[in-house]
């Protein structure tokens, strides 16, 4: 067995992954990297990361068999560090005064809290879901970037396992039919959908249809009718100029 | 220092798709781990980037997006199989129009400034 995945078992046993997963793991990484090197591909090349330690604390992290994240040796070795230095200061200290330390909560089985998402952009929660740590299950689809969040499961503020799957609702309306109608009908129909119109100008400036609109009728619009899109949103159109 | 900064970058912008990339090698045929890189190096994707298929195998697999099963082989170990599941099919699907939309859009940015570069 290769130094690599010796070391990656050892890494997997000291995170508590479970003996079966672990074999598995190995022995995958072990038959892969045998027919690798058979090609000429070199183990970083495969894995594309020299660390061992980081690389199985990854996998199994992936994998949900453990909850903990990838070890950043140097900062935790300086955190231990620094750690150990408090203790010793603090014992020093308080040789007349009993100082006692109140463990927080602990969330090692749930370590990710989940931030409140709702009220967002559609984009915005999901890169923070991500930066959070939690699985978003949402694919934001174009047009609907800037719809508002109005749904989120699990609630804000609860704690959760990383990369837990967490779902959002966003408030998104069907563009209705305006092409066809005249200024003041299409302005009805939008507002009934609690959309804003723009009227397009060839002078590259928009303005609200005018009342004198109403005998024109709407020739193009923006977005196209049936398109789902996320709220606030607002229909640009384009009129005839019968009545101008 | 350019090329590491542009390295990165490319790595940073196949982290957003490598799982379509991983789905879509294995929703005809399954494939194990070296094997869908070697169908990723044959498709033009010589490198991943930074970090491995692996965990990203794991996550696809807990999320079940892919199945696993394992099949002998000739006089090794069982290998382990990834095929894309029902769900995985949907995601890849799903990706495949998220990222054909970004791209047009982004292309449609950048275009301008390539056109104004080599002008």
């Amino acid at each position: 067995m290769s130094m690599f995945v010796e070391e990656c078992r050892s890494e997997w046993k000291r995170l508590g992954v479970p003996d079966l997963a672990a074999e598995e793991m190995a022995a995958e990484l072990e038959a892969d990297l045998a027919e690798a090197g058979a090609d000429g591909v070199t183990a970083d090349e495969l894995l594309g990361e020299s660390d061992p330690r980081r690389f199985a604390a990854t996998w199994a992290t992936e994998r949900g068999l453990v909850t903990e994240p990838p070890p950043e040796q140097g900062r935790t070795r300086l955190w231990v560090g620094l750690a150990v230095a408090l203790i010793v200061i603090l014992a020093a200290l308080s040789t007349a005064t009993l100082i006692r330390l109140r463990a927080k909560p602990a969330h090692a089985a749930n370590p990710v809290k989940v931030p409140r998402l709702v009220g967002l952009k559609a984009c915005d929660a999901v890169r923070v879901g991500h930066l959070a740590g939690l699985g978003m299950l949402h694919t934001v689809y174009r047009g609907r970037c800037g719809a508002l969040v109005v749904y989120q499961k699990p609630a804000a503020g609860t704690y959760v396992p990383l990369h837990a799957p967490t779902k959002i609702g966003l408030s998104l309306v069907r563009i209705p039919r305006l092409v066809g109608l005249n200024g003041c009908h299409a302005k009805q129909v939008a507002s009934k959908h609690g959309l804003h119109v723009l009227r397009w100008s060839p002078n590259g400036t928009f303005k609200f249809p005018k009342s004198s609109m109403c005998k024109n009728l709407v020739l193009t619009q923006t977005p196209t009718a049936g398109q789902i899109v996320g709220r606030p949103v607002t229909v640009t159109v384009r009129m005839s100029r019968l009545g101008s | 220092m350019q090329r590491m900064a542009s390295e990165s970058r490319r790595s940073q912008m196949l982290r957003g798709v490598l799982d379509l990339c991983l789905l879509a090698v294995v929703v005809d045929e399954p494939a194990y781990g070296y094997e869908m890189t070697r169908r990723l190096r044959e498709r033009g994707l010589s490198t991943v980037g930074e970090g491995s298929i692996y965990p990203l195998l794991g996550r696809l697999e807990r999320e079940g997006l892919v199945a696993t099963h394992h099949e002998a082989s000739d006089g090794g170990p069982p290998r382990k199989y990834y095929s894309a599941s029902a769900s995985g099919r949907r995601a890849l699907a799903e990706g495949v129009r998220a990222w054909r939309d970004v791209r047009g859009e982004v292309d449609s940015v950048l275009a301008t400034i390539e056109a104004e570069v080599s002008g």
